[in-house]
């Protein structure tokens, strides 16, 4: 039986690549008989979901600076640069 | 010329459509305000040779996203060169101290809502530059291992330990400033 570090190593180890299939089933046996690592699994897993879905919500944020001004003329005038340059 | 049914806006008004939402986007990624202000421009301007490419099967925005994920991600493989120089001696792989608190069981509601978006993204710009590019080529641009030890020149189990401290620093980040518990440690 393995313990809970080596158990939460796993868990990390899995989130990044396919465990070998004797730990796998040494993991799932552990992750039935124990209170805490599977908190470490559906904790690490949640970070990974909320990571992707708030860096698309923030994009959608107003409450993030908008481009500034300054920038804005710089990015037009280079678009209006090529743009010129491709047609003449 | 198009084949599904949107096409690409003039680009006179690509800065005024989806300037500030790229930006944010990017801000978001890369955390420095004006290399965001440079991973939008290199967009558009991307964007402005490849218009030609552009299928219509996506909405304009989604596409220009596209475009921009594309340079981000050239962003974090320059900063993994600039780390490539530096010597780092291999540590081993620290002991899990700490148990893991759980969180609440949330309705997924929660991580709806923008304040614990922005709580999220205060705690990921505590990271310094190294953790955080490996930690976004991970988790956002889904990179595999080996590509991301490839592009840092570091040992898988550098890698593991640099995640391995990223996710204790965000977990722990979030479960004091959200979730409000206080760190064991």
């Amino acid at each position: 039986m393995i313990t809970c570090a080596e158990a939460m190593k796993l868990i990390e180890e899995k989130q990044d690549a396919e465990l070998p299939l004797g730990s796998r089933i040494r993991l799932r046996m552990h992750l039935m008989m124990c209170k805490i690592c599977p908190n470490f699994d559906h904790q690490l897993q949640q970070l990974r979901r909320i990571m992707r879905t708030c860096v698309a919500k923030l994009a959608e944020s107003a409450d993030l600076p908008e481009l500034p001004e300054a920038a804005r003329t710089r990015i037009r005038a280079a678009v209006a640069r090529k743009r010129k340059a491709a047609s003449g | 010329m198009t084949v599904g049914a949107m096409t690409i806006p003039d680009p006179d008004t690509w800065v005024a459509d989806f300037g500030d939402y790229l930006y944010r986007f990017a801000l978001v990624r890369v955390r420095n305000p004006d290399t965001a202000v440079d991973l939008v421009q290199e967009t558009f301007l991307a964007a402005f040779d490849a218009r030609s490419a552009y299928r219509g099967d996506a909405a304009p925005k989604t596409w220009f996203a596209g475009i921009l994920n594309h340079k981000i991600l050239d962003h974090f493989r320059r900063t993994a060169r600039e780390f490539l120089l530096r010597e780092d001696a291999a540590e081993p792989l620290p002991d899990m101290a700490a148990m893991p608190s759980a969180w609440p069981n949330n309705p997924v509601d929660i991580f709806e809502r923008k304040e614990f978006c922005e709580t999220l993204r205060r705690c990921l710009e505590k990271l310094d530059e190294r953790s955080h590019a490996v930690y976004s080529m991970r988790e956002i641009d889904e990179l595999e291992v080996e590509q991301i030890c490839n592009e840092f020149g570091i040992t898988t189990t550098n890698l593991r330990v640099i995640l391995h401290r990223a996710r204790e620093q965000l977990r722990r980040c979030l479960d004091f400033n959200w979730f409000g518990k206080d760190s064991a440690k």
